[in-house]
């Protein structure tokens, strides 16, 4: 079973993702900040983390930086996901080492497709 | 030299002999013997036919060789005229020679004033290339800068003629009003209502008046197409020019939630709602959690709603601007009639937009037919305007309902307000009150004051058509030059134009941008002889507007200018055919190019537009297309400009009245 984690600051989306993605058969935990998320990152490196760009304390640029630099977690897909949709900061995010970005507010269907494909799930 | 006085010495010789042969025959006359003199005179009456021929002979032969020895020395004088005229107008290179009886000396003397002329031109012509280059590049740099400029901005003068304009506007004025014409020298009255932009540049003459730093005045105009654009007054102060500056934008939508934390607070409404849309077999207990999700984030959405109405920017507008757009969304929307009236000349601050949503909405609610008789009127309420709907035979909305809707978002789609909301950030109030037997809904605006009668008016708009009058000289009128072609030479006989083209002249400026270009429909067989020079035929027509339609363009594109055209009256002709269609081209005055062209060569043999073109230096490439006629008319009126002036032709009265005395002023079609 694949293993997600996701990381928002905002409770009610957070509410909404892990229900998504158990539907699709994963292993979700959660994080609300992003020292949480370094710490459940490097303790088990999950398979897929979502993780929001725009919170206090360490951002989600801060984070994947410190996780990009953990060869532990080569093998783990991050997806930014984002309020803003400048091109800028969608080239800041892949220049630092993400798989992919989604802007906020977004089709959750779309986000479906997205994650199957970067865990190879079966449609 | 040797001519002039072989001459002289001829005519000498002449006159000698004459005179020798007079004091000869009178001397004799004298020394005949007293007593034969009867017998002389006798023999004289004898002979009286036979003297009587010699004489008319001799006459005869002094005449002959009078006139024989004028021609051959002053003969001459014409052609030499006509040369010295062509040298002078035209062709500066051109030299005399002692042809034809020109006197050497003369041809001499001609040529070396000649030579002086040229390069006392040549000298000027540098001096004036120099200096026009330096223009040229600073008007290319201008052109430069416009074309970047991505805001739409039109420059007028204080009559309110277009001195300038951005592409972005001509692509705004394009879109928002398709038939108007944006143009260097037309007026911008033909866009925006008058009153409209007195408004605003009476408020820009307040702003300045009061020594605000940067003067400007905002408002909502509307153009003469219906198309409502919220434009701001700017003054355009230069050395000697004095105006004013339009800075255009579309009709504005309400202030969105653009920013961070409310697409956030969306993104979890919308994930919410989602899943209880994706997985309806979810249990009860995750059913709660997310319905509960999307109450509190849409309630929080709101909440920041109503706290960015209180920055609603609201722009000035007409009363009347507001009914009307009011007044055509409801007939459009609802299909039943809506009368509307307002007081002159008030003002008030508002978004119509917000204003039509919930007008639309409220209705909506009554539910019922709003039926025939409804009104929209807007009365003045001291420092407020307020808008009052009746629908005779409606019952108001019950109390209860009313402050559910007045609380609640309206359902548009571009809004996602509260009509209590909406007035609020209007600075105003809505209410429904009872009238007699029925009711009405109440809107209650701010209304943005007149300027007061005291302040003088600093900036005068002068009457629409131009102030220049008869005195105008040729030079600073606008024009239209145009051509037409058609299916045949006979318009008596059933041809009919099936080209247009007009092209306009603007400070003695051809303005290539400025440009009408339009083939024309027609059911009449196209002349194959008119074909070889045209090269339209049947299948390039096919799909063309109506002749009809084209000339009531064609009048919109020339308006207020002076028509030229070359051998117009065969033009002319053709437009006759079109009555009504074609009233506004027809009033339009008409100078000719073959007519002036007369004026100013008489003597030439040819006034074809190819041959006037030549002599006066124009290629006639691109000839035989209605624009690239058009083009070479201007061309050639242009280059007659400054030999009409040297004639005393100076103004359009004088223009018109000496064209009518030209031989071809009398042709008729």
């Amino acid at each position: 079973m694949k293993r997600v984690l996701i990381v928002d600051d905002e409770d009610n989306i957070v509410v909404s993702l892990a229900f998504l993605l158990r539907q699709l058969g994963c292993e979700v935990a959660t994080a609300q900040d992003g020292e949480q998320a370094l710490q459940q990152a490097l303790a088990a490196p999950p398979d897929l983390i979502l993780l929001d760009v725009m919170m206090p304390g360490l951002s989600g640029y801060d984070v994947l930086q410190k996780l990009r630099a953990e060869p532990r977690c080569a093998q783990t897909r991050i997806v930014l996901l984002t309020a803003k949709g400048r091109d800028a900061e969608i080239a800041r995010g892949r220049a630092l080492g993400a798989d992919d970005y989604i802007v906020k507010p977004f089709s959750t269907r779309a986000l479906s497709g997205r994650v199957r494909e970067l865990l190879g799930l079966d449609g | 030299m040797r001519d002039a006085l072989r001459v002289r010495a001829m005519l000498a010789v002449a006159v000698a002999a004459a005179t020798a042969v007079l004091v000869a025959g009178l001397l004799l006359l004298g020394a005949w013997p007293v007593d034969q003199r009867p017998l002389l005179a006798q023999w004289a009456a004898q002979r009286a036919p036979l003297l009587m021929m010699a004489v008319l002979v001799g006459l005869a032969a002094a005449a002959a060789t009078g006139w024989v020895l004028l021609v051959r020395n002053l003969g001459f004088v014409p052609h030499l005229v006509h040369r010295l005229e062509l040298l002078r107008s035209s062709r500066p290179d051109l030299r005399v020679d002692a042809q034809g009886g020109v006197p050497q000396a003369l041809a001499d003397a001609v040529n070396a004033l000649a030579r002086d002329q040229a390069e006392r031109r040549r000298r000027y012509d540098d001096e004036l290339a120099l200096a026009t280059q330096q223009i040229e590049e600073e008007r290319d740099l201008l052109a430069a800068v416009l074309a970047e400029q991505a805001a739409a901005v039109i420059a007028c003068s204080d009559a309110g003629r277009i001195l300038l304009y951005t592409p972005a506007a001509a692509v705004l004025v394009q879109q928002l009003a398709p038939e108007a014409y944006l143009g260097l020298g037309r007026t911008v009255f033909a866009l925006f209502r008058r009153s409209a932009v007195q408004h605003g540049l009476e408020r820009l003459t307040l702003a300045r008046t009061r020594g605000v730093e940067r003067p400007a005045a905002a408002m909502v105009l509307a153009m003469r197409s219906g198309a409502l654009v919220h434009a701001r007054f700017t003054p355009l102060s230069g050395r000697r020019l004095h105006g004013f500056f339009l800075h255009l934008h579309a009709q504005a939508t309400p202030p969105s939630a653009g920013d961070d934390v409310n697409r956030r607070g969306v993104a979890s409404l919308r994930a919410a709602v989602e899943m209880l849309r994706d997985f309806p077999r979810m249990d009860p207990a995750e059913r709660t959690r997310f319905i509960a999700i999307a109450d509190e984030e849409s309630t929080r959405l709101i909440q920041a709603e109503g706290a960015a109405d209180r920055r609603w920017p609201l722009e000035d507008m007409a009363g009347e601007t507001l009914l009307e757009l009011l007044q055509t969304q409801f007939e459009n929307a609802l299909g039943r009639p809506l009368r509307v009236a307002a007081p002159d000349g008030l003002w008030l601050a508002a978004e119509s937009l917000a204003l039509w949503a919930l007008l639309h909405d409220y209705l909506r609610q009554l539910g019922a037919d709003p039926g025939a008789d409804c009104s929209l009127m807007l009365e003045p309420r001291d420092a407020h305007v307020a808008l009052v709907l009746r629908c005779p035979g409606l019952p108001p909305l019950v109390q209860e309902r009313w402050s559910q809707w007045e609380q609640a978002a309206l359902q548009a789609q571009t809004l996602a307000l509260s009509p209590a909301a909406i007035l609020r950030g209007h600075d105003g109030e809505l209410w429904q009150q009872a009238e007699g037997k029925g009711f009405a809904l109440h809107l209650l605006l701010p209304r943005t004051d007149p300027v007061p009668a005291a302040t003088p008016r600093v900036i005068e708009i002068a009457a629409g058509a131009a102030a220049r009058g008869a005195d105008a000289e040729l030079a600073q009128l606008i024009y239209t030059a145009f051509d037409t072609e058609t299916t045949g030479l006979e318009p008596s006989a059933g041809d009919r134009i099936i080209a247009l083209a007009g092209i306009r002249i603007v400070d003695a400026r051809i303005r290539s941008r400025e440009v009408f270009d339009s083939l024309i429909a027609t059911t009449r067989r196209i002349d194959p002889a008119s074909q070889r020079v045209h090269g339209i035929d049947a299948a390039m027509l096919a799909g063309q507007p109506s002749a009809d339609e084209t000339l009531q363009r064609f009048g919109r594109f020339c308006a207020e200018t002076v028509l030229l055209g070359h051998n117009a009256a065969f033009d002319r002709r053709f437009f006759e055919l079109h009555g009504d269609s074609a009233s506004s081209v027809l009033a339009r005055p008409l100078l000719d190019t073959l007519l002036l062209s007369q004026l100013v060569y008489p003597q030439a043999e040819s006034h074809q537009l190819e041959a006037i073109a030549d002599r006066l230096g124009l290629s006639a490439l691109g000839r035989h297309t209605a624009l690239g006629d058009a083009i070479l008319t201007a061309e050639v009126f242009l280059r007659l400009l400054p030999l009409l002036v040297a004639r005393g032709i100076r103004t359009l009265p004088q223009a018109l009245d000496a064209s009518r005395g030209t031989a071809f002023a009398r042709l008729r079609y």
